[in-house]
């Protein structure tokens, strides 16, 4: 089973520990950061409110990264991670432009830059730790679980305080599901989540890729072989002298 | 008999060799140092914007050389032998293109120092089209080494050079496939960039359109590379030769636009052609060139000059399309803005020059090229 968390951006106060904790315990480069807390204000002057939301890697159950990236040097985990290894990635930066939550990220001033984003901190998973940034909330706006038993926790706690979420579990069916899922107040375009389908980011490269791929290269190989012959039989039988002629003025 | 044609003007180099060869010998500087530094102290490229002018140029330059495979595919496998001169010339533009390529590809790459992974079977993603992109341009740089060994060295008598001729008709099948596969997988990179993308040019036929706008691309290259080499070599133009290609770049043009409108259309998004401000400006820009290409090749084949600027109208299009759907069309996170640094710039500037460099010496100096040229063709 995959592992997941639930955000409850409503109890979410921006004391940023989460943040703080992870950049101490995960050193990401200077400038660069695997968790944050975005600060978000609406409303026109007096009437201002601010929204927060921790934003990272959503940890997709399709992610558009892994299938974008030639040498496998991003992974999904059975157990919920999409993990980076440094040692395979050649630096081409399609994983950057092909995220829609635009994670991954790199030190444009290293000499050789590494991807730098959340890992779910797999490695303490995979010895039955939390998450960094789980362990030290002190409000309880973070939750490791299942992800289905968490979706089910937060159809619960919607069912039980309607006024105090929209009716949308955001990463349940975004991009053919996310392994970090919102709660929110306020719609999620406000919080900078982006609208998606339910249809998973690289579905359809993905269909051409393994469909339309050796489609094309037997049709155009079959065609190529096809002309070939053709033209080559019609030179033989337009006469030998003909095509001698032809022969020797090349 | 033309080995000394091609040594009879050996003197000197005109001016504009000086300043080609300058300009890329200052590229090369500027290579060396973005390798040696980092790309955030020689590029403007951000996180907003982690592909700019260099990928854009890639994916301007792949198309831009498809001269060498359409032009195969005419020789080798139509059997039109008429066009051997040119398809010899494309080829060179082309080899020289895709070296121009990979060499700005890895300036671009930020850990160049392991791009040889890509070529690690364990390595390999099947899923995606960078991976097809980068293996079969590869390849075909391969293939295009076997197609000019035995022009350049057609005149020694190598059992090798024999070997390969013999070869020639299906090494340059092998290289055609491989150029349908990476013209289309190119467009199909951005399959996964709906998000992104402005609906304007992303479709799921994009590897289509793609191919379809490198074989017109390609055949326009050959073109005017026909017209202006046997021009600077003083010798008439094979206006005929130059009329079939541009006359079967036409029909391909109209078959693109019949694409292109009939996608949207399907789409239903016919509207956004002006309701995307700015954008939508470069998409009629786009179309009036490709336009303007189409009727010049099917209108006016009997005037070489107007041929000669519908192939400039055709690879301006290309210039415009690639340009737009690598970097002016994506719509990046709010607030992050691009523009190439000028080093950025000058390696693009020094590419075009070494690649225009080579050839005119290629043409200039190899005898078979040379004679490709200088002696009648048919």
């Amino acid at each position: 089973m995959s592992k997941a968390v639930l955000v409850d951006t409503t109890f979410c106060l921006a004391c940023n520990a989460c943040s703080a904790e992870c950049k101490f315990e995960n050193r990401p480069p200077e400038g660069l950061f695997y968790t944050r807390i975005d600060q978000i204000e609406m409303g026109e002057y007096p009437a201002v409110r601010a929204n927060y939301i921790k934003r990272q890697c959503m940890h997709c159950e399709h992610p558009a990264c892994v299938s974008a990236c030639p040498v496998q040097a991003l992974h999904k985990l059975p157990s919920g991670p999409v993990v980076y290894d440094a040692s395979k990635c050649i630096g081409c930066r399609y994983c950057m432009v092909a995220c829609p939550f635009n994670i991954p990220k790199i030190d444009f001033n290293a000499r050789f830059p590494v991807i730098t984003k959340c890992t779910f901190c797999a490695e303490r998973q995979a010895v039955g730790e939390s998450p960094v940034c789980v362990r030290t909330c002190p409000f309880g706006a973070l939750k490791l679980g299942e992800r289905d038993e968490l979706i089910a926790e937060a159809q619960g706690r919607i069912a039980k305080s309607p006024g105090r979420y929209i009716n949308h579990i955001y990463g349940q069916e975004e991009a053919g599901g996310t392994s970090w899922l919102y709660l929110s107040s306020v719609p999620f375009k406000e919080l900078g989540l982006p609208e998606l389908g339910p249809e998973p980011v690289p579905g359809l490269s993905e269909k051409v890729a393994i469909y339309g791929t050796p489609t094309a290269l037997v049709t155009v190989g079959a065609a190529l072989a096809g002309v070939y012959w053709i033209t080559k039989r019609r030179m033989e039988l337009m006469g030998k002298p003909a095509a001698q002629n032809k022969k020797e003025s090349k | 008999m033309s080995a000394t044609t091609a040594t009879r003007s050996k003197p000197s180099f005109p001016i504009s060799f000086y300043v080609l060869g300058v300009i890329a010998l200052l590229g090369l500087a500027l290579g060396v140092y973005r390798l040696a530094t980092s790309l955030g102290a020689t590029t403007n490229l951000n996180a907003g914007y982690p592909w700019g002018l260099w990928i854009a140029f890639d994916f301007f330059a792949v198309p831009l050389s498809a001269g060498a495979f359409t032009l195969a595919a005419t020789l080798h496998i139509f059997n039109r032998k008429e066009y051997h001169g040119i398809a010899h010339l494309a080829l060179l533009a082309g080899f020289l293109g895709y070296a121009m390529v990979i060499l700005v590809l890895v300036l671009d790459i930020n850990r160049w120092d392991q791009f040889y992974n890509v070529l690690l079977p364990p390595m390999w993603n099947l899923h995606s089209f960078m991976f097809e992109v980068a293996m079969s341009i590869t390849l075909y740089f391969g293939v295009m080494l076997l197609e000019l060994f035995p022009i350049v060295f057609g005149r020694k008598n190598w059992l090798a050079v024999r070997v390969v001729e013999q070869l020639v008709p299906l090494i340059a099948g092998v290289g055609v496939l491989l150029s349908t596969v990476h013209q289309s997988s190119i467009g199909a990179i951005f399959l996964t960039l709906g998000y992104r993308l402005d609906p304007l040019w992303w479709s799921p036929i994009l590897p289509l359109l793609f191919f379809t706008s490198a074989l017109f691309s390609g055949l326009s290259v050959a073109a005017l590379l026909a017209i202006l080499t046997w021009r600077a070599l003083r010798r008439p133009v094979p206006l005929p030769l130059v009329q079939g290609l541009t006359r079967v770049a036409a029909f391909i043009m109209a078959a693109f636009l019949v694409l292109k409108f009939g996608d949207l259309l399907l789409a239903g998004e016919l509207g956004l052609m002006f309701t995307r401000g700015a954008l939508s400006l470069v998409f009629w820009a786009e179309i009036i060139l490709l336009a303007a290409a189409m009727v010049i090749y099917f209108r006016a084949q009997e005037n070489e000059n107007a041929l000669l600027a519908g192939a400039i109208c055709t690879l301006a299009w290309l210039a415009l399309n690639r340009f737009t759907v690598a970097w002016f069309a994506q719509h990046a996170p709010a607030g992050a803005t691009y523009f190439p640094s000028w080093i950025e710039i000058g390696i693009v500037a020094a590419a075009f020059a070494a690649g225009l460099l080579f050839y005119a010496l290629g043409v200039r100096y190899v005898p078979t090229l040379n004679a490709a040229v200088t002696e009648k063709a048919h």
